[in-house]
């Protein structure tokens, strides 16, 4: 289910991020999810608790949500982890899991809902082995907090994170695909 | 530059919300432009150089 290949690239991954006030993140979030086209989703957050609370949050503005963290006994996280990957679901909000990476070819959005401290955590989230050339987007919801970590892990990863444009070109994370293909997930 | 109002304990804990939450219509460019990520880098890095560690 997860990576197995210790070479995670960013390659193929388009990287943005928006400044966002604490406060602002959902409001932020809910206009991602009208603004992008979403084959499947992955949102992380740092903290197990801020996992449930957000998915409740997004089941609430009418998205479908899964949310698996840490502290979920092993069996029911890999059943959601299972249905997500087979596609019951669009968007899944999780804690730190996968820690050789994401390795859903579905997933063409990343969101990181809360900023990671560290690059290596940073790198697990977004990258990708690079057997599959995945193309996708990255988006970071930054506070003025996150400055020194928004720093280091652009220094470390030898990566560049932009800022949010006003249209995000759907060539960089939107597969061509058929009319039925976009039909197969719930909103 | 917008400062933070909640502390890392309770961002930790919650998920404050704006009353707009409902409301697909971020903006974005505005927000961008609290953020000047220039000058900002230029003084971490001047923090860096003088010993300072921020994480």
């Amino acid at each position: 289910e997860i990576n197995l290949m210790n070479e995670l690239t960013l390659k193929g991954i388009t990287q943005y991020y928006a400044f966002v006030q604490e406060k602002q993140k959902v409001h932020c979030l809910n206009t991602l999810f009208s603004k992008l086209q979403i084959n499947q989703s992955i949102i992380f957050c740092n903290s197990t608790q801020r996992v449930e609370l957000l998915a409740k949050k997004i089941t609430e503005l009418g998205y479908s949500c899964y949310y698996i963290h840490s502290k979920m006994r092993q069996e029911h996280r890999n059943r959601v982890f299972h249905d997500f990957r087979n596609g019951l679901c669009r968007n899944l909000v999780c804690s730190d899991l996968f820690t050789r990476g994401i390795d859903i070819q579905a997933v063409n959005v990343v969101i990181n809902f809360d900023f990671p401290k560290l690059s290596e955590t940073y790198l697990h989230r977004i990258g990708r082995s690079g057997r599959f050339g995945h193309y996708g987007i990255a988006i970071s919801l930054i506070t003025y907090d996150d400055r020194y970590a928004v720093h280091q892990i652009e220094r470390e990863l030898g990566t560049e994170i932009q800022p949010i444009p006003r249209q995000i070109d759907p060539s960089l994370y939107v597969a061509k695909q058929t009319a039925d293909d976009d039909n197969q997930y719930p909103r | 530059i917008v400062e933070q109002t909640s502390s890392p304990e309770k961002r930790s804990t919650q998920i404050d919300v704006s009353d707009n939450q409902d409301d697909k219509h971020f903006d974005f460019e505005t927000n961008l432009a609290l953020f000047d990520k220039q000058a900002i880098y230029a003084e971490i890095e001047s923090a860096i150089g003088n010993g300072e560690n921020h994480l």
